[in-house]
């Protein structure tokens, strides 16, 4: 596995290096400029690689080292209280020959405390009730290591190209406090795409996405003295009791998930450029655990649908405009197995399966963002923009029902201030927004009187369903020096939540070079 | 462009098609409740022997451990409102003719009930009530915190373990020849379960170690509403040198201990204690020992008269398992064990039971490793002279309770006269 990410990682630098060595002459040599080149490739926002061959995306290249941090117990029980994060990363775009090619790859490091409900997945989805949780407090070591790309064929028969979208992500990450966990979480994503330019500025696009997950986890014990009390989830507060440590202690959960689907695109592009593109995706993720007598755990199936609408329209396309939907919902299946304890042939078959909890998501926003001073080569001297959204998350556990229900509307704006001072630029932004919780409430119905795990999903009710404030401000300065340009930039938000006792603090610095 | 256009709508349509075809192709269907039943069925009652007017039926899913107890009305429980799955389902029922208690117990274990109207049939048979029971395990141990150079230690603690026997009946009996035993039917991990090199499997449990009660047959009189405690070492473990009472038992004065050898071993000094040494009369494992210490996560207890001699040689190995010194096992009759308790690990452990339903039908489980708790009988009844009789359904869920600390004696049960080192 090693080999494979040194080589990936080595191929990944040669390319960034020959882009540079092939570059046009007008490449982005600004954080707004680079901003306004990915924002301004419409194709680049969607999996369909090969409609890059009809847009390309210009040369550039981008080195950052980043920290983060994360301050406040505003947050959902599973993420943390406390993160730092120091992160490496790269990205770039290139013509090599007459492919267009796009990168990135991104190391990051954290280290993060308090988070609560998890001792056995790097991270838990929302809809995947499977799992092993602990109430206790605990640290995390993370690490992530993404390598993506994208291509674009030259446009063949003067109407049709052929691209490839692929990302590789592996995750590690091991739980500090007892009963504590080290997990390995691997992924692989395809996406084979075709596009068919029809003349006239007018391009479809069509993608088969393939994506394939694979988690090993296992869970231990430092002080064996004690074993460790989990709950294995079913959702919603359901659970049975187990432990991690002894002979009959929990084993090494494994998740294999497998998310296939594919997306359709619409483009035209003139003195104006569109986009509407609609994906469709199916997602199967199964845990089982104890490999030598292999047992299911549960498996969630997604049915996803997304969609959205792109306008960039104006002088130098100043302004834009974005629309995106998407709905999903998920079944969370139980298993009734059966030990079949005939000699040799032991093993847990599955007499039926059981649709036991649903879990519901909606989001839907609206967006506009108008760039004052927008030149050709992506850059401007005013950013404003406001955006709109709705989001509402209704989960359910069928038998005894349990409900989850939480929905909210955002509105926020902000702007971007873009100086030139010599052979410096500053970047300086702000936004507001608030978040109005239209609904929010968790009623359990179940037998367990232990209301520990209940706590996860009252504590996760209350984030969702308050009203918050959120502001972010930003500024980053960049010197330019011949083809190189230095930039150091911090960032900084908070989220004040109304009727809680607390908060939240984000922040970020950067020091990168664009090349 | 028309001609392009109609074929780029023939590929929208396709893709339609298989998206909606993807989403057809979910066979699993939402979960409604269910009504079940179960048959009780008496075939293996005894004609002479009178029926209970109706039996306490209870269906306990293995996989959320939700369960419902229903009255059963001519021989057949409906349950309603359950959710499909795996049941274990137990019945248990009450007769007395005379001055004898006759109960009836019986269970079907990893039953599916899946759809409406599924049943199974549950068979009962009866016993009269056991002369002898365990009537209070303490087999968790306890967290013992030390004070050494200045810094606070946690230790596990579990010499203290001990398993008390009762005299339930009206008559006195002698507990000479009784046998104790852990019963084998599974790896350590539960990922093999040992299908053991023996004709007629049903007609026996397995175990590595058999320990016995010595005497001629008359020695060890237990009169009605008298005790005897079976200690892993008999001593006060709540002495300075041991635990500085965190250990919530004394067992100076119990009856008999598991004594092996004394000598020192990590962190105390075994000794040989006042209680009669237990006869190890067989041991499969093949090697003594230090200390005969059981799981304190529970296990599956026995007491039996041996039949049939005890086997001490030529143990019996899994053919599903590679032989060591952890599966050499030793057969038990079923019809020579006088009383069974099942202790489970923990409820996600009620898939891995091992023990035959026709001895014990239920389970019953600690909170964790360490935690000082104990199981103990319920009372049935405590009679005019004083004397408590306790409930023995041969169903340790309904028979059973679970105790934050243990008692030795717990109820006023007696010492035997025959025990003259207790203080």
């Amino acid at each position: 596995m090693m080999k494979v990410r040194i080589t990936l990682t080595a191929g990944f630098l040669l390319l960034a290096a020959a882009g540079n060595l092939f570059a046009e002459n007008a490449k982005p040599s600004s954080p707004a400029m680079v901003e306004t080149t990915l924002r301004n490739t419409l194709w680049f926002g969607t999996e369909t690689a090969a409609g890059l061959a009809f847009s390309p995306l210009k040369a550039h290249n981008v080195l950052d080292l980043n920290y983060t941090g994360k301050f406040g117990e505003y947050a959902r029980a599973q993420d943390a209280v406390t993160s730092n994060g120091i992160s490496v990363s790269t990205s770039g775009a290139l013509m090599l020959g007459k492919f267009n090619l796009w990168g990135e790859f991104s190391f990051n490091n954290l280290f993060e405390k308090g988070a609560r409900f998890n001792c056995i997945r790097y991270e838990v989805p929302e809809n995947m009730p499977y799992y092993l949780a602990d109430s206790f407090q605990s640290g995390w070591n993370r690490q992530e290591y993404d390598l993506s790309l994208k291509g674009a064929s030259p446009v063949l028969w003067d109407h049709v190209s052929f691209g490839l979208s692929a990302e590789y992500l592996t995750r590690v990450g091991a739980k500090q406090k007892d009963p504590r966990c080290e997990t390995y979480n691997y992924q692989i994503k395809a996406v084979p795409s075709l596009a068919i330019g029809l003349g006239g500025g007018h391009v479809l696009g069509i993608n088969g996405f393939f994506r394939y997950g694979h988690e090993r986890s296992t869970p231990s014990i430092n002080n064996a003295m004690v074993d460790q009390k989990v709950f294995i989830t079913t959702g919603l507060g359901e659970y049975i009791l187990g432990k991690v440590g002894g002979n009959d202690g929990q084993k090494t959960w494994f998740y294999r998930d497998y998310e296939y689907g594919g997306g359709i695109q619409y483009s035209y592009e003139a003195d104006v450029k569109l986009l509407l593109n609609a994906d469709f995706h199916m997602d199967r993720e199964d845990a089982t655990t104890a490999p030598k007598l292999l047992k299911r755990m549960g498996t969630s199936k997604e049915m996803n649908i997304s969609g959205d609408f792109t306008a960039l329209f104006g002088n130098c396309l100043s302004d834009r405009l974005k629309a995106a939907a998407e709905y999903s919902t998920t079944k969370g299946i139980e298993y009734v197995q059966s030990l079949n304890t005939e000699a040799f042939n032991q093993r847990w078959e599955v007499i039926s399966e059981n649709e036991m909890s649903n879990f519901r998501f909606m989001e839907v926003s609206l967006s506009y963002d108008h760039l004052f001073g927008a030149t050709g080569d992506g850059d401007y001297d005013w950013k404003v923009l406001g955006e709109l959204s709705y989001m509402s998350r209704n989960y359910s556990y069928n038998l005894p029902l349990s409900t989850f229900d939480a929905s909210s509307l955002y509105a926020g704006a902000g702007g971007c201030w873009n100086g030139k001072f010599g052979k410096a630029d500053l970047l300086v932004s702000a936004k507001a927004g608030y978040s109005k919780a239209l609904s929010g409430e968790y009623l359990y119905g179940g037998t367990k009187g232990d209301a520990e795990l209940q706590n996860l999903y009252l504590h996760d009710i209350a984030f969702y369903g308050t009203d918050n404030l959120r502001t972010n401000a930003g500024i980053t300065c960049t010197v330019h020096a011949r083809k190189t340009h230095f930039r150091i930039g911090i960032q900084g938000s908070y989220i004040l939540p109304f009727g809680l006792k607390t908060d939240k603090i984000l922040c970020s610095s950067t020091f990168g070079i664009i090349f | 462009m028309y001609k392009d256009m109609k074929k780029y709508s023939l590929i929208l349509a396709a893709l339609a098609i298989l998206g909606a075809a993807s989403v057809s192709c979910d066979k699993v269907g939402g979960t409604k409740s269910i009504s079940v039943s179960a048959v009780i069925s008496e075939e293996g009652i005894a004609e002479e022997l009178p029926r209970p007017d109706s039996y306490d039926v209870t269906f306990t899913n293995t996989t959320t451990m939700q369960s419902v107890t229903v009255k059963s009305e001519n021989g057949i429980a409906v349950a309603t409102g359950i959710i499909p799955g795996i049941y274990n389902i137990s019945a248990a029922g009450s007769a007395v003719e005379g001055s004898y208690s006759y109960y009836y117990a019986g269970s079907a274990q990893g039953v599916s009930l899946l759809k409406d109207n599924d049943n199974a049939t549950v068979t009962v048979v009866a016993s009269k009530e056991s002369a002898l029971i365990l009537k209070e395990i303490y087999y968790t141990g306890c967290k013992v915190t030390k004070e050494v150079d200045g810094e606070t230690t946690e230790n596990n603690y579990f010499r203290d373990q001990f398993y008390e026997i009762y005299n339930n009946s009206p008559e006195t009996v002698y507990v000479d020849g009784l046998c104790f035993a852990i019963q084998l039917f599974a790896s350590y991990d539960y990922s093999i379960v040992y299908d053991f090199d023996i004709e007629n499997k049903d007609n026996y449990v397995f175990t590595q170690n058999v320990w016995q009660i010595p005497g001629d047959g008359t020695k060890y009189p237990l009169k009605p509403g008298e005790s005897i405690v079976l200690a892993q070492w008999a001593t006060d473990h709540k002495a300075a040198d041991l635990t500085a009472g965190q250990s919530p038992v004394d067992l100076s004065g119990a009856e008999f201990e598991f004594f092996i050898k004394a000598g020192p071993v990590w962190g105390a000094t075994l000794t040989d204690g006042d209680a009669v040494n237990l006869e190890r009369v067989s041991n499969a494992m093949g090697y003594p020992g230090i200390q005969y210490l059981t799981s304190t996560s529970g296990c599956n207890y026995l007491i039996f008269k041996p039949s049939q001699p005890v086997r001490t040689s030529d143990y019996i190995v899994p053919t599903n398992d590679t032989p060591t010194v952890n599966n050499y096992a030793i057969e038990i009759l079923r019809s020579d064990i006088i009383d069974a308790v099942q202790a489970i690990s923990g409820e996600d452990a009620v898939q891995n039971i091992g023990m035959p339903s026709s001895l014990d039908a239920g389970y019953i489980w600690c909170s964790n490793d360490y935690s000082g708790e104990s199981i103990s009988r319920k009372v049935k009844e405590t009679l005019a002279d004083g004397r408590v009789v306790y409930q023995d359904t041969n169903n340790t869920s309904n028979d059973f309770v679970l105790n934050s600390t243990p008692e030795i004696r717990r109820g006023g049960a007696k010492v035997p006269s025959w025990n003259t080192w207790i203080k």
